[in-house]
């Protein structure tokens, strides 16, 4: 296979069934479980296609033109992807993120030639949102993707992620995806009400105050702008211990190692699962790659330790 | 916070958590079985509480699992299986009260790979030993309890709760 830039290897990402992880009784009722594996791509996560969709927007809107730069505030994967795909174009990048982001993530965006502005630590994601606004205001130059808002977002779903999962299983019944920004589970429940009516989206959240990276409750007082939850079967809330635990099973079992957004998706998948109809499929995505949280105990450290990690002042990926 | 070194029930300094333990008798027994039934595989399963252990909760009852390892020697429980009882007991306001496993021939002592894996320092550990040397006065397989902090081991008085004169269920060193 021969492309011309890295953003051309962007989705067709595998299904891979994963029904080990099933309860007997499930598997016995003909239920089979898929993981819609996006942690494959250039950064290890489904943001390589939300970032390649917002610069791609930005350049058909003609945003996007010489002397201007990008500007985002993320602590997550999304700086991550947008400095591999910004790099690949030769499109200047700006990150703000809060100061106590790993040093991991910085090395990794300072190696794409991405900048970094630091934000005030205490003040965590709200912290660098407002600086990067603030800095968007005062300087022309700066064009924000801002994938909260921007309906590139969910579109990129819609007609990658969604049709594929239907291509690659057309008796897909269910598919559960993390609820972040609420680019997936918009973009996917979109395409299936308009393709498939049956399939049932439910997305996965945190509790409220638990932290369960790259996901977001709710509940804790922000949604985005573009989320449509009216077209979700529904939401089901989450711990942080359950969806660590759900990634080691993962590993363990499949192979797959995927970190804990993408363990929080199968968690809900298994109790989707528990009482689904007979020889129903069942789709998770698998949006994020374990190697990242290696420090933070993801392989085989205590559970307690490892949640306080996440849970604490480290911005994770 | 860090526990005392193995074996040393008298100087137990694990802040506020239960020294001693008790076992319903019905939950023994299937221990015991599942420990006699697996071998010479190191056998492994959860006991399911109300509560932690750590906070003196009590054990409702038993799950055995596979030792994906089949080992005689070593012990992993199916991650998948562990995931499930976990989600299960979440969704019924439960906790993982304790993580046993059996050792086929030697005491019921955590291993130094036995401390250096446990991740649940609110579980009590369980060991139930087939080893002959190791048995209850009654003649049954020994069991005794941990508390694993910190990659150390402290020991826990385990006692029968019914259906037994005879409430020892390990000959303590």
């Amino acid at each position: 296979m021969r492309y011309e830039q890295i953003g051309e290897v962007i989705g067709g990402t595998p299904l891979i069934r994963v029904d080990a992880l099933l309860p007997e009784a499930a598997r016995a009722k003909g239920i089979h479980l898929f993981a819609k594996v996006e942690l494959l791509g250039p950064t290890g996560s489904i943001k390589d296609r939300t970032a390649k969709a917002l610069i791609d927007d930005l350049l058909f809107k003609g945003l996007l033109t010489p002397g201007k730069e990008l500007l985002e505030p993320t602590s997550g994967n999304t700086g991550a992807a947008l400095a591999v795909h910004a790099a690949a174009r030769s499109i200047p990048l700006t990150l703000v993120m809060p100061a106590n982001v790993t040093e991991e993530r910085r090395a990794f965006v300072r190696a794409l030639r991405a900048t970094i502005i630091d934000s005030p630590a205490d003040q965590g994601s709200n912290g660098a949102v407002l600086l990067a606004r603030t800095m968007a205001k005062a300087d022309a130059k700066y064009v924000m993707p801002d994938q909260y808002a921007n309906q590139a977002n969910p579109k990129v779903h819609e007609v990658t992620t969604a049709p594929e999962i239907l291509t690659d299983l057309p008796e897909v019944d269910v598919v559960v995806a993390g609820l972040g920004t609420g680019g997936t589970a918009t973009g996917l429940a979109r395409y299936f009400a308009r393709e498939k009516p049956s399939v049932q989206i439910w997305a996965a959240e945190p509790m409220p105050g638990e932290k369960v990276t790259g996901l977001r409750s709710l509940e804790d007082g922000f949604t985005p702008e573009v989320m449509e939850t009216d077209l979700l079967a529904g939401r089901v809330l989450v711990n942080s211990r359950d969806s660590i635990m759900a990634a080691r099973a993962l590993a363990r079992s499949s192979g797959i190692l995927a970190g804990p957004s993408t363990g929080a998706t199968l968690a809900i998948a298994l109790r989707v699962a528990r009482d689904a109809a007979p020889n129903s499929n069942i789709v998770f995505i698998a949006c994020d790659a374990g190697w990242k949280y290696f420090s933070a105990g993801l392989g085989d450290g205590n559970l307690d330790e490892m949640e306080d990690a996440l849970e604490g002042d480290v911005f994770w990926w | 916070m860090r526990a005392t070194s193995s074996g040393g029930s008298a100087q137990l300094s694990i802040t506020g958590r239960p020294t001693s333990v008790s076992l319903p008798r019905k939950i023994v027994d299937a221990i015991r079985a599942h420990a006699r039934a697996e071998a010479p595989r190191e056998a492994c399963g959860i006991i399911i509480g109300g509560a932690s252990a750590a906070s003196g909760g009590a054990p409702l009852r038993w799950e055995p699992t596979t030792n994906v390892l089949a080992s005689s020697t070593l012990y992993e429980i199916d991650p998948a299986q562990l995931l499930r009882i976990s989600l299960a007991a979440d969704d019924a306001g439960e906790v993982i009260w304790g993580i046993v496993h059996s050792h086929v021939a030697s005491p019921a002592k955590p291993s130094v790979t036995d401390t250096s894996v446990a991740g649940y320092p609110d579980a009590l550990y369980l060991i139930v030993s087939l080893a002959q040397s190791q048995s209850a006065p009654d003649g049954e397989p020994g069991i005794r309890a941990w508390w694993v902090v910190e990659h150390e081991a402290t020991e826990v008085e385990l006692q029968i709760s019914a259906g037994t004169s005879d409430s020892r269920v390990s000959r303590r060193e």
